[in-house]
């Protein structure tokens, strides 16, 4: 069986990144790097946990990684080691780090919160952003570009790109555009597109949710 | 039978990469062979655009060789024309993203399904360039008569020839017939001279083809298109005819002036 030493798993409000690996650093550091670079900038602006094992790591080495998370937008949220392998005194001013038994880390360890995040400007093709919680738009979406939310998309501005709104399996997710007019528009495991023709979009705001097993758009009223 | 894989390249932007593709593509269609479009213009993709399929995408080209995705989920069947597919690329990716290694095989497995992979190339000459010849039997080269483009096709046969590519052919694209005449523009004899490549077709220079690509229809669907014309005969001859080239004749004939006033008014 093939084992991979960095790997990085999704989870509520945020990612778990496993260090798990009995590889010297340097490797780790350098495929570490290469998956997040892989990861592209789906990630920018996420919390993560980072899970190191049973690796002994000194504080030089841990600020390293540190180090590249931040080059990547990532923020270190919480540290975790089993068996006591990261000492707790020299590691201030690292974050929250957390000695836990050898053992499988649960879901669960990762605080499950709603979080938004704003983003102020205009998606212009290729832009993508992913985010776990909801996502806001001040802004529009260009064609060719994609907002993927765990929660819900708001756009305050016109839709236009792809837009996938409970993208973690979410059914009661929606998406709410002041223009709805998307390329593709998706929640949860449903996947629409417009109709061919002129696009009947009109001028309201509107809404799209999920009712009775199909993708709904309809005025946005509160 | 094993299908063929044809690059459509350029090296210089904006001469009908993308354009001579979706038409040659659909084209070759309405001529009975089953055709894949394949766009390796992973970041700029156009030919969905181009071929009002863009609403359809779900995976591309970077899910199939890299995230575990079967090619048949990623294929895109095209909404007018049964045998008519498209592999679309991605656009929050980058060229990097595809190796020429992994275009190869990709091209070898679309072989087996269809009479003609066409791969959309990008401008340019690095890692995405690269990526599109990998995979390709043969090559169509791109060129608009002015001086940069053959200067950049130029370059472009030399790097396929280098690549191992031997039959390369030129379609040159945007002709005016008023301008050669006048001696104005680059004529035909003057572009093939100097790139010696055999000359694949003609298309002139036609204000339906940006009416057309706007609304997502290649112009050969557009039967009172000369562009669509010219690239319905050059389907022909990569189907294996023999078809004469579209007469650049530069008086239109009164009738025929006539005749095309007509179809406008009543369009």
């Amino acid at each position: 069986m093939i084992t991979e030493d960095v790997v990085i798993r999704e989870s509520q409000g945020g990612i778990i990144i496993c260090l798990d690996s009995q590889d010297s650093f340097p490797t780790l550091k350098q495929q570490l790097s290469n998956k997040l670079t892989a990861l592209d900038d789906l990630l920018v602006g996420v919390q993560v946990v980072l899970d190191v094992g049973q690796q002994k790591l000194s504080k030089r080495e841990i600020q390293d990684i540190k180090n590249i998370l931040l080059e990547k937008g990532l923020h270190l949220k919480k540290l975790i080691s089993r068996g006591k392998s990261v000492d707790l005194k020299s590691n201030e001013g690292l974050g929250e780090v957390v000695n836990l038994p050898p053992a499988r880390l649960s879901e669960q360890e990762i605080q499950s919160s709603e979080e938004t995040i704003l983003i102020k400007r205009t998606l212009r093709s290729g832009q993508k952003v992913f985010f776990p919680g909801n996502i806001v738009v001040l802004g529009d979406v260009n064609p060719g570009a994609e907002v993927i939310a765990g929660g819900n998309v708001l756009v305050m501005g016109s839709m236009r790109g792809l837009a996938h709104a409970g993208a973690l399996g979410s059914e009661q997710a929606v998406v709410v555009a002041f223009r709805l007019n998307p390329t593709q528009l998706r929640i949860a495991n449903h996947i629409t597109r417009a109709p061919e023709g002129q696009s009947t979009c009109g001028n309201d705001p509107e809404v799209a949710s999920i009712k009775g097993g199909k993708v709904v758009i309809e005025d946005l009223k509160l | 039978m094993k299908g063929k894989v044809i690059v459509i390249t350029s090296g210089k932007g904006g001469v009908g990469k993308t354009t001579t593709t979706a038409n040659l593509g659909t084209a070759l269609t309405m001529l009975g062979r089953r055709v894949v479009m394949v766009d390796t213009d992973i970041g700029l993709r156009n030919l969905d655009v181009v071929m009002g399929l863009e609403n359809r995408i779900v995976f591309d080209i970077v899910d199939v060789v890299t995230g575990g995705i079967k090619l048949k989920q990623a294929l895109i069947k095209d909404k007018r024309f049964e045998g008519l597919y498209l592999l679309p690329a991605a656009q929050t990716k980058e060229k990097t993203a595809v190796s020429p290694h992994q275009m190869k095989n990709l091209c070898q497995e679309l072989k087996k399904e269809f009479d003609f992979v066409l791969v959309d190339c990008p401008a340019g000459i690095e890692q995405g360039f690269k990526n599109a010849i990998s995979g390709a039997d043969e090559a169509i080269v791109v060129a608009v008569p002015e001086v940069s483009s053959v200067r950049d096709a130029d370059r472009i046969v030399g790097l396929l020839e280098a690549a191992g590519l031997r039959k390369n052919q030129l379609i040159i694209n945007r002709i005016r017939p008023r301008m050669v005449k006048r001696g104005d523009m680059m004529d035909i004899e003057d572009m093939i001279d100097i790139l010696s490549v055999d000359l694949l077709g003609v298309v002139p220079e036609d204000e339906s083809v940006i009416v057309s690509t706007n609304r997502g229809e290649p112009a050969v669907m557009d039967a009172s298109s000369r562009a669509g014309d010219a690239y319905r005969r050059i389907a022909r001859r990569l189907n294996g005819e023999e078809v004469t080239m579209l007469p650049l004749d530069y008086s239109e004939g009164l009738v025929n002036k006539f005749k095309r006033m007509l179809k406008l008014a009543s369009r």
